[in-house]
């Protein structure tokens, strides 16, 4: 019969040490007594727990507050103070409304990034004890690849103890309806483990059985929540319906809860992978995306010491398919879904941070020149009594008040910011739906605000408070007198700014030339100014083959005769959207035995018009032409890479490639083309050999049925796109398409998240650049202010000024030079450490420094010149005559 | 403490409370006459904050009493109004009475 510790420990922490806890401590532990005897345990254990709540909060806290600042002798006094505070903030609505805007400004933007790492880097996935589930990827030859092949996934299902369940997941896009209206939905095939690794089960029915799980067994599929209430109107109404997915009729046995997703929120449906374990796909053929989770009683070393075991078993038993050691590797499921991301992510966030401490000195500038300025007001209260610590309070508590208020109005900020990054998904990153600002963020934003406050209101409060008033009285009561102290500490702040917003500017103008050199590396061909149609029909309204290519050369026939359309052609797999199969091949020139030691391309099955509509541009020989039909000659095109692989210092043309079995049909190369960067422009471009869509069912296992149209238009592409699609769905009724997007959307695509990053480090470098400056003007303008009779003395001694003002400008620029070339040594230095992990251009980029710095120093210069302009145009009498 | 001031309806609740119990005043003790009279559960924190409001004031004086094996070794604090105490409670209730002065026929329930 004990009260909860929590409770307990929460009045330990939130009241004073000493009689006034220990009492409180006891008048509860005598109530709970009490009350255990009559209410019981339980009950007297909550009524104890809210005792303490509201006794931390109404008792705990003001008394906190007086032990930490113990001159508050009482509560009203806070108050007052706190009243104050808030009052001197009205009396100087110019200097509250200037220091809110720059706090809020770092406050909102710290926020802002902030959200993003914690949404997608640090909240954990959604699934019960997700740091067990882990992904698996093979590595052979140095490459990794992130796919498992049926048989390796048996023998990882069976051989590894340490996992508790393992499960292979495909993506496939299955066409969902009626006879009359077919969608693609994106789906995923899975072995019925799956929910046993990811520890889900369905919101209504069940998940599908092992034996359902197996070729042949009734089809079955569990829907989304949305797809089911999108279908049947209401989730549970789904359980036992039937859908029609590829034209064949599945049962609905389970619906998954709202919000579940796994890999991506667009997967509609679940239906078993259902692989052959009598006959699997060769051990070559590494398609499968594996999950596990590791077993409760086993740790992730103790399943990477059994993977390794495994895999030189592995390796030993078939020598055939793993002529060099393959190693099989996990790692956890978030490290793999937040991937590059983390890199970008976190390089925002040291920015940001950056950024906040700008803004923050930049504030603390602010309220030094303003405690100088209120030095005769606050000599005269010092003299009437205050205390030091109580006038130091009471400046120390204004700048918490404006940094609360900043940091209310960066949640404002944050809040808008974030929800039009998610909302248009303005980055593409991992588990961005996941992002969000909510009570967490908020918490951290309304923190992260105090604590700025207080930190850069500290040093000026106490700054203010040292000087003694005899010094205020005896310089006539004047304000705006600063000490060489206080002018020190003012010039060492804006020195740290300008360091710091040359930092973020090198930065911002490293990534922006990187990104530069990214958009400008040649892809090897050019989709921009077509319109890309995929078009995905199921076996049953054009199956592969002959019907195929009949039903893709009239599709390209019509869409020739549209006027706006200068060229058209089809492949199978579209560059930068579509990933690419792998398969082996063989040569003429030199065969091979075994198929391990075969190489392998990606294969491209192509309409002869594809070159000219992608602008694939051919180097050697020719691309394919209307000639090469069904009945025509066998030929094929390789890429430049798999040419100078194949043949090296030999003509590719008239060489002979065939695929794997050995019977498969020889194919003669006609023609070389451009290496495409299928990925995007950081990634190199896969060899491919590439196969006429008329004669792949000779030559390339078959002609498939699923291609992509894509049409180059004389004008903008976006204008004739739906057209277009009309006249597809016109020629071809019933037929799925996927979505219609133009080639400039998809190289714009690619680049997004580089694009993102380099706006926001812009915007944060050009934000504070901007406060840099004001707070050079601000030290200077003050500066010009403290000195004006020794300036006007000087005038009157017959300075010119010219002389008065280059006097100014220097000092200045002194303040900018030492802060820019200390920025600039340490932004190299972490340029140097970026360099490989991020950037695509030298650190050591002369473009980018000699931007940046004279950007800088004519900042500095242009802030500094207005109070130089006014201290030439000083009137010498009015300076000596009068008090500023 | 010059300057007099009002005291607060719990302010006020919580010294008369600590004079009817005279020598065992003490958090717990003053919470149970209050729950019983006022028949209500006044919140604990409020009155642990008008205690420590109250001595800031002058109003009480606090000492460490004896920890009975019932609060786990936890001395109490207990509570004697001060002489500055007796004065607010009189004073509060002097401008109480000429408030309701010629009101009695209307406050009678």
């Amino acid at each position: 019969m004990t009260p909860p510790r929590w409770a307990e420990w929460i009045l330990e922490v939130s009241l004073p040490r000493g009689l006034t806890r220990d009492s409180i401590l006891g008048d509860l532990e005598e109530d709970f007594a009490e009350r255990s005897a009559e209410i019981g345990e339980g009950a007297a254990r909550r009524w104890y727990g809210s005792q303490a709540i509201g006794i931390a909060l109404r008792a705990g806290l003001p008394a906190r507050i007086r032990q930490i600042v113990p001159s508050f002798g009482q509560t009203t006094m806070i108050l007052e103070t706190f009243r104050s505070a808030l009052k001197s903030v009205r009396r100087a609505p110019g200097f509250a409304v200037l220091t809110t805007t720059i706090l809020a400004l770092g406050i909102g933007a710290t926020t802002t990034v902030f959200s993003l790492v914690d949404g997608v880097l640090i909240r954990p996935l959604p699934y019960p004890d997700s740091d067990r589930i882990v992904t698996l990827s093979t590595e052979r030859d140095g490459r990794s690849l992130a796919r498992v092949s049926e048989p390796e996934f048996a023998d990882l299902a069976r051989d590894l103890p340490a996992y508790e369940a393992v499960a292979a997941v495909e993506w496939r896009h299955l066409a969902l309806g009626s006879a009359t209206e077919l969608e693609r939905i994106p789906t995923h095939a899975v072995t019925a483990s799956f929910p046993r690794v990811l520890g889900i089960s369905p919101e209504h029915g069940r998940w599908f059985a092992p034996d359902e799980d197996a070729p042949g067994a009734p089809l079955v599929v569990v829907l989304s929540h949305g797809t089911a209430v999108r279908l049947f109107g209401q989730a549970a109404d789904a359980v036992t319906r039937e859908v029609s997915l590829e034209e064949e009729s599945y049962t609905v046995i389970g619906v998954m809860p709202a919000g579940f997703t796994f890999r991506s929120p667009d997967i509609q449906a679940w239906i078993p992978l259902a692989l052959d374990p009598v006959t699997p796909f060769g051990r070559n053929n590494q398609y499968l995306e594996a999950i596990a989770r590791v077993g409760t009683g086993s740790s992730i070393d103790a399943a990477t010491e059994q993977l390794d075991g495994l895999s030189a078993t592995l390796t030993r038993a078939h020598p055939d398919f793993y002529p060099t050691p393959i190693r099989f590797t996990h790692e956890l499921l978030k490290t793999r879904l937040v991937g590059d991301a983390r890199a970008a992510l976190l390089m925002l966030l040291g920015a940001v941070g950056g950024l906040l401490l700008v803004s923050g000195s930049n504030a603390a500038g602010l309220f030094l020149a303003r405690g100088e300025h209120r030095k005769a007001d606050l000599a005269v209260r010092s003299a009437l009594g205050a205390s030091r610590r109580r006038i130091l309070g009471q400046l120390w508590l204004e700048s918490v008040v404006i940094a609360g208020l900043a940091g209310t109005i960066g949640l404002g900020i944050a809040q808008a910011v974030v929800t039009w990054i998610v909302r248009v998904g303005a980055v593409s990153v991992p588990r961005l739906e996941t992002v969000g600002v909510d009570a967490r963020v908020a918490l951290f934003g309304l923190l992260l605000a105090i604590v700025t406050g207080a930190v850069f209101g500290l040093l000026p409060a106490v700054q203010t408070t040292r000087t003694s008033i005899q010094s205020v009285i005896t310089s006539g009561g004047r304000g705006g007198v600063g000490s060489r102290r206080a002018n020190r500490f003012r010039r060492a702040l804006v020195g740290g700014q300008i360091a710091l917003a040359t930092i973020l500017m090198l930065g911002a103008s490293l990534m922006l030339r990187s990104f530069e050199s990214l958009r400008s590396t040649d892809l090897g061909f050019d989709p921009s100014g077509a319109v890309i149609i995929p078009v995905q029909p199921t076996e049953v309204r054009v199956p592969r083959n002959a019907p195929a290519v009949a039903f893709y050369q009239r599709l390209e026939a019509r869409l020739a005769d549209h006027p706006a359309v200068a060229s058209v052609g089809a492949a199978r797999r579209v560059p930068l959207r579509d990933g690419h199969d792998r398969l082996s091949i063989q040569i003429e020139s030199n065969p091979v035995s075994l198929l391990a030691e075969a190489p392998a391309a990606g294969i491209q099955w192509a309409t002869p018009g594809y070159f000219e509509a992608a602008r694939l541009s051919t180097t050697r020989g020719r691309a394919f032409s209307t000639e090469d039909g069904t009945d025509a000659p066998l030929v094929a095109v390789v890429s430049q890479g798999l040419a100078d692989e194949l043949w090296p210092g030999a003509d590719a043309l008239g060489q002979r490639v065939r695929m794997w079995p050995e019977d498969s049909p020889w194919m003669e190369v006609v023609g070389v083309v451009e290496n495409v960067r299928r990925n995007g422009p950081q990634s190199d471009a896969p060899t491919m050999l590439y196969i006429p869509h008329a004669q792949g069912l000779h030559s390339g296992y078959l002609s498939p049925n699923a291609l992509s149209l894509i049409v180059r238009t004389s004008g903008d592409p976006s204008i004739v796109a739906d057209e277009l699609r009309s006249i597809v769905a016109a020629e071809a009724p019933g037929v799925p398409m996927g979505t219609v997007v133009t080639g400039g959307d998809l190289v714009g695509g690619v680049l997004d998240r580089d694009r993102f990053v380099v706006q926001l480090l812009s915007a944060f470098s050009l934000v504070a650049l901007l406060l840099g400056a004001v707070g050079v003007y601000g030290v200077i303008s003050h500066a010009v202010r403290a000195r004006t009779r020794e300036l006007g003395l000087r005038v009157a001694m017959g300075a010119s000024s010219d002389q008065i003002a280059r006097g100014v400008l220097s000092e200045g620029l002194r303040v900018g030079i030492i802060g820019a070339s200390g920025g600039l040594v340490a932004g190299l230095l972490l340029a140097l450490q970026l360099e490989r992990a991020v950037l695509h251009v030298d650190a050591l980029d002369p473009i980018s420094i000699g931007v940046v710095v004279p950007t800088l120093l004519l900042a500095v210069a242009a802030a500094t010149g207005l109070p130089a302009l006014r201290a030439a145009r000083l009137d010498p009498t009015k300076a000596l005559g009068e008090h500023p | 403490m010059t300057k007099r001031s009002f005291l607060g309806e719990l302010e006020e609740l919580v010294l008369l409370a600590a004079l009817q119990l005279e020598g065992d005043a003490y958090g717990a003790s003053i919470l149970r006459v209050l729950d019983q009279h006022t028949g209500r559960d006044v919140p604990r924190g409020s009155v642990y904050a008008a205690i420590d409001r109250l001595e800031s004031k002058g109003y009480l004086s606090l000492h460490a009493g004896e920890a009975t094996p019932g609060r786990r070794g936890r001395p109490r604090r207990m509570v004697i109004v001060t002489q500055q105490g007796l004065d607010a409670i009189r004073l509060t209730h002097h401008v109480r009475d000429q408030l309701r002065a010629g009101l009695e026929a209307r406050l009678q329930s």
